[in-house]
Formats: C-alpha cells, structure tokens, sequence
C-alpha cells in the first residue's frame, strides 16, 4: 500500500460563497458515487471548498506543484471559465462534469430534455403560469436549462418567467415569496435544487397557500431534504450517485492513459410527489 | 487563559458582536474586554468587520472570529475507512477525504500512514503548520485509561478493531505528527460536532444516533457533551429489544446491533437470493466495507427495489424501539440522525424513529424532535475536529454553547448606541 494518497487522490474543488456553509446533499451523494469506482483500485476524492474561483484556481497551481493529485473533476463549469485553461497549462488532466470545456471529456446531463420534462409534466395538468427559481446565472447548466424552458413554453403558449437563485435556502424562500406576492403569480414553481425547493414549500406555506392546490412545485436533484418534506416535493430523478460514478469511470480510464469517451446521464424524469396537481 | 477563552467562546457564539455587547454578554469591565480584545485581534484569532446598524450616535464596530486564523484536522478511524476533514476556527470543512480503513493491519503502520495523510491535507489546503490547533482522532469503541480503544474487559473491541486492544494510540499519533492529538469515541463526537454547529439548538437534552458500522449514541445534557467516568456512555447498539434474541459480538443477547444494525442488514440481503440480485450483490465479490455495502442497499430502496426497502424498515423500526428507550431514559428534546449508513438511508429511517418516538413517555409534555444531520456522512471526522476548536475556544468547565444561544446574539440584534 502506498504511503501517502500523493500518486493516488482526485482533486475536486468546490467554490461557493461562504455564507452556503458546508456542501449541500448533491456533492455528498455525488461525491460517493465517484469514491465507490475509485476505492476498488485505492484511488480517493480529495474535496476542497473555497469561497471563489481565484482561490480555486490557486488550489490547482499548490496541487500541480506537490504532485498531490493526478486529476482533477471540474464542477459547475461556467461563462468566460477562466479554469481549464490553467489546468492545461499545469497539465493536469481533467474531466468535466457538465457541459464540455475545450477538448476534456465530459460526463453529460441532458437539461434541456430535462427541462422540457418539467415543464411537460406541469402543462399536462394544466399550468399557463409557470416560473422557475434558477441556479446562478453564469453556470452553462443553468443557461441551457433557461433556453430549453422559454423555448419549450413559447411552443406551448405558457407564460414562463426565470428568476436566478444561488442554490440556498435563503435565496429559495425570498425569490418564492416574491413571485407569488407580485402580480399575475404563477400556478406553477420549477426549482434548480433541493434546498431551494424545500425553503420554497415553506414559504409558500408561511403566505396561507396550499399546495398543491395553489401552486404546484417541482424540485431538482432529488435528495432525502425531497422526499421528507411534507407533502413530499415532486421532484426531477436524477440519480446522482451514478452520475458520480460516470465521473469516477472516466477518472479512471483518464489516469490509466485509456480513451475517454464522452459519457451521458440518462434524461431525467418528473417522480410525481405531493406537490404537482391541475390549477386552481 | 479563561478569561480569553470565555470572549473568545462569546464572539464565536455570537457571529458577531461589539465590544459593547461582549461586556454585556461575559460580564467583564470594559477595560477587561478592550485589553482583551485587543491580544485577540494581534494573534489574528478575531477580526473587525464593519459596523453595527447606527441607531443614532457613535457606531460600533463589529468583530467576529477570523476563522480562516486556525485550523483544526479530524480524523474518523475505522476498519472499512479512514475519513478526515480540515474545518477552520469556525468549524466549517474546508478539506476532506476518505481513505481506505485501518483493515487487518498493525496499529503502528495505520499510525504513520494516518501522519503522512494528515501532512498532504494539510499541504493540500495551503496552510501554514502553525495555524494547525491539532488532531482529533475519533473511533468506534471508548477512550481507555492508557489513551487508547477500549472495550469490555472479556471481549474488548468490535471484532473488526481487535488488533487495537491495548495499543497507545494517542501517544502514537503525537509522536509522528508533532501536534496535540484529542481522543474520543466516534458516535459521541458525532453529537459534539453536531452541538457545535448548532444541531441541536437550545435543547437541554440531546442525543445523536449514529449509524455507520454499528450503532451508537452521543449525548449532550445541559449544553456539554456527557462522557460518564469511563466514556462507555451512549452505547445504543447494546440495548437490547428482544431478550431471546441472538447473541451479539459483545456477549449479549438481543442487542439492536446484532438485530438490526448495518452488518445484520447487509448479512440479512446476502442471503436471500432474489435481494442480492436486486441490490447488485455478486457472491465472491465484497465491497470494502459494510457501510459501502449497506449503501447500495439503501440505493436499491430508493429506486423502489421492495425488498431493500422492506429489509431497511424492518431494520428501523427496532432502531427506532432502541431509540424511544433512549428518549425515556434521557427525557430527549431532539434527536439527530446521522453517521455514513444514515447518511444514505436517512429518508427510510426518519419518519419510521420518528413515528416510535410520538409514543415516547413525555409526550404530555412535549415532544422529541428527530431530525436528519446536514453533514451525516463526515460527522464523526467533523466532530473530531470540533474536539480540538473545543479545547481552544471553550472556557475550561463550560461547555460551548451553540450558536444564537448566548446573550451577546440578542444584545448585537436590539443593541441601542444610546
């Protein structure tokens, strides 16, 4: 056994701001699903979080330097990405879980078809009005969920509007409340995320409206927070374990000099909980 | 030093606080606090932020702790995994990672391996070895008098850890690492690590159940970790719920550990056929652990496999039996799941504890508050780390109150220049 991780860790930097403190249930269960394809060849996850991409960027620099990982998973790739062109120059290898920076491989969620799965599932009931508390705007995962979702409504003659959150609870509960406070409220909320959502039940709840009868809402990335909420939130299925383990394949494959190809997760489809049901 | 570390524990409570309302919160003169205060800001341990809202008159600055200041590593020693994490002054996981368990080795070879690992995390996170408080090591069995794991006297250790009987781990580790190294049983520094980032709130009596590869408990009473005369406190995976049942690895009969623990639960779905299949278990073929294995069974739950799932409730319900004899022996306000197996089958376990706790004795009174931890699957390496924070930041005798509970919360809120 090796005596330190130095030829054997993968690098995963987090960045988010310090105010979202710890890691929101996504990463663990992602991250679990790379460690279970890793630990069977001795292999690790070495997760970082920073407050910003300028301290990730550092972090990158201090591990080429130390040899300390032999790749690097980058996450939430976004506009104007400053990263991989820095892990070219350190040759760190790399692959993206997201949307494809440069030449990386890619371990791929279809948003768009997603999306159009969400939105399908709330006109199917009935829904014209329909909003959608988003994920940070300069993430590519969030543009292309937004163009799916204008697209999608234009074609079905629904009212859609996209308000963008930061993944928190804070900001799920505020954006909720606004929407619903201002006028022509939707009939229908779709939320990026599980803490978001769970905020936004709550809140919806604070105001006096019932749900699903008042409003309907669909959270994204389904985690425990989803399925023990009350009613249980309708959520889109990703499975994020196997997509962690998509990662953890690729990784693999990367470090042993093997062809990475470019790997897709399954479409995600709407799990009908208690919070979806027709309009008012 | 108490009087450092009562202002100190006060603005860490607080979030943030002036001197105004430090004097308030601790009862010190403000010559004390401003002498006080000032040694804080030049060891880089408390930092001014701005300004507290003007309600007329001079504005006060505000000063809050500088948590990327100091750092403490926490390390979870198991058979199945090694998992650490760095967290900053202010408790929050900044680095973390999981590496493979102690397994069959020599307690002298984990122990160096544990070193080196600890030195590339800490190299990994840039940090300066001065700002590094130290380690807290945390496993599954007591802290024994010679620093080391204990266990019944007859038995010893879990079958898994044996090899650790007797062996100075403590000394071990410090002698290799150069840093202060703090000493704790895994499911009670689960409940530590929850206390100190405000899991429990303002209960006065708290338990964290912690399942990873047995089962266990922490207890805070009154704000302090309770640890008994001998730390064998909390042993929730031996009380038993079936007086005929089978003998368990401690020598007893009908424990909840033998009965419905993650090994009985994993050894249960090996061996029904059709269970195995679904969970994807190939005979021959092992996972590193049991947690690993237990996992996969909670994933095959979720994607609504019926018997995963009819094995994890059958499983949760005699936790949650386990669990209402905890609440009635403690009279328990709040009782927080967590640990790597909860951390998976959470959603299964939650509401069926929960349900068995509505029959709990006090229910005239109040009720027991059963929630599922935030950081679950690094709760015991967080909670070795919170150890070390403890030991700094907490005035001897007390124990740290979680934050929004001390006064100083309230003055900074309704706090008048006047």
């Amino acid at each position: 056994m090796d005596d330190t991780w130095r030829t054997s860790a993968v690098g995963l930097v987090l960045a988010r701001p310090p105010r979202l403190l710890g890691t929101e249930p996504f990463f663990m269960e992602f991250i679990a699903g790379i460690e279970e394809r890793l630990a069977a060849h001795g292999r690790s996850v070495l997760l970082h979080v920073v407050a910003h991409h300028d301290a990730e960027i550092a972090a990158y620099r201090r591990w080429a330097r130390q040899r300390l990982v032999d790749a690097v998973v980058l996450v939430n790739p976004s506009v104007d990405d400053a990263r991989p062109a820095v892990l070219r120059d350190l040759r760190l290898p790399v692959v993206v879980a997201g949307e494809p920076t440069g030449d990386n491989p890619a371990v791929r969620r279809d948003d768009a078809g997603s999306m159009r799965a969400a939105l399908a599932h709330l006109v199917g009931l009935g829904h014209r009005r329909v909003a959608r508390i988003s994920g940070p705007d300069a993430l590519l995962h969030t543009r292309t969920r937004t163009a799916a979702l204008l697209t999608a409504a234009a074609e079905s003659a629904v009212d859609a509007v996209v308000v963008a959150g930061d993944y928190s609870a804070e900001s799920g509960a505020r954006l909720t409340t606004g929407l619903l406070d201002g006028p022509d409220p939707p009939t229908a909320i779709i939320y990026d995320n599980d803490l978001m959502a769970v905020a936004g039940l709550h809140a919806v709840t604070e105001l006096g409206h019932r749900v699903p009868r008042d409003v309907s809402l669909i959270a994204w990335d389904d985690s425990s927070l989803c399925r023990l909420a009350s009613p249980a939130l309708t959520t889109m299925s990703l499975d994020v374990h196997s997509f962690g383990e998509s990662v953890g394949e690729s990784v693999l494959r990367l470090v042993t000099g093997e062809s990475v190809p470019q790997r897709w997760c399954a479409t995600e489809t709407v799990v009908v909980r208690g919070t979806t049901g027709p309009p008012r | 030093m108490s009087s450092r570390s009562v202002v100190l524990d006060a603005i860490r409570a607080a979030g943030t606080i002036s001197r105004v309302g430090l004097i308030r919160a601790t009862g010190f003169t403000a010559p004390t606090i401003s002498t006080l205060v000032r040694k804080l800001i030049n060891e880089d341990l408390v930092v001014e932020t701005g300004h507290a809202k003007s309600t007329g008159g001079k504005r006060r600055v505000l000063l809050q702790l500088n948590h990327a200041s100091r750092y403490a590593v926490g390390v979870h020693l198991d058979h199945g995994v090694i998992t650490y994490a760095l967290t900053n002054l202010g408790g929050t996981v900044v680095a973390r990672i999981s590496r493979p368990g102690a397994g069959a080795q020599e307690p002298a070879v984990v122990v160096a391996r544990i070193a080196t690992e600890i030195a590339a995390l800490i190299d990994g996170v840039g940090v300066e070895r001065d700002r590094i408080l130290g380690v807290g090591l945390v496993f599954p069995g007591p802290v024994n008098a010679t620093r080391g794991m204990g266990g019944p006297p007859d038995v010893g250790l879990a079958p898994a850890m044996r090899q650790w009987n007797g062996f100075p781990l403590g000394a071990a580790l410090e002698q290799v690492t150069a840093l202060p190294v703090a000493l704790d049983n895994d499911a009670t520094a689960a409940a530590s690590g929850e206390h100190w980032t405000g899991g429990f709130g303002t209960a006065t009596s708290a338990a964290a159940l912690y399942m990873g590869t047995g089962i266990g408990a922490g207890l805070v009473v009154n704000g302090s970790t309770y640890r008994g005369p001998s730390g064998n406190v909390g042993e929730l995976g031996h009380v038993c719920v079936s007086a005929d049942g089978p003998r368990c690895w401690c020598g007893a009969r009908g424990c909840v550990e033998a009965l419905a623990g993650p090994a009985a639960v994993v050894a249960a779905a090996r061996s029904e056929p059709a269970t195995a299949r679904a969970v994807g278990f190939t005979p021959g073929v092992r996972r590193p652990s049991v947690v690993a294995d237990f996992a996969a069974i909670s994933r095959a739950a979720r994607r609504g496999e019926p018997h995963a799932l009819a094995l994890l409730e059958r499983s949760a319900r005699h936790v949650g039996v386990a669990a209402r004899t905890l609440a009635n022996l403690m009279d328990l306000e709040v009782l927080v799941l967590t640990g790597p197996s909860l951390a998976t089958a959470g959603s299964v376990y939650l509401p069926i504890v929960r349900h068995e706790l509505r029959a709990c004795f006090a229910r005239g009174t109040h009720t027991v508050d059963v929630r599922l931890s935030r950081s679950a699957a690094t709760a015991s390496a967080i909670g070795a780390a919170a150890l070390v924070l403890e030991s700094e930041l907490v005035p001897p005798g007390h124990g740290p109150r979680p934050p929004e509970q001390v006064p100083g919360r309230r003055v900074r809120l309704t706090e008048s220049a006047g």
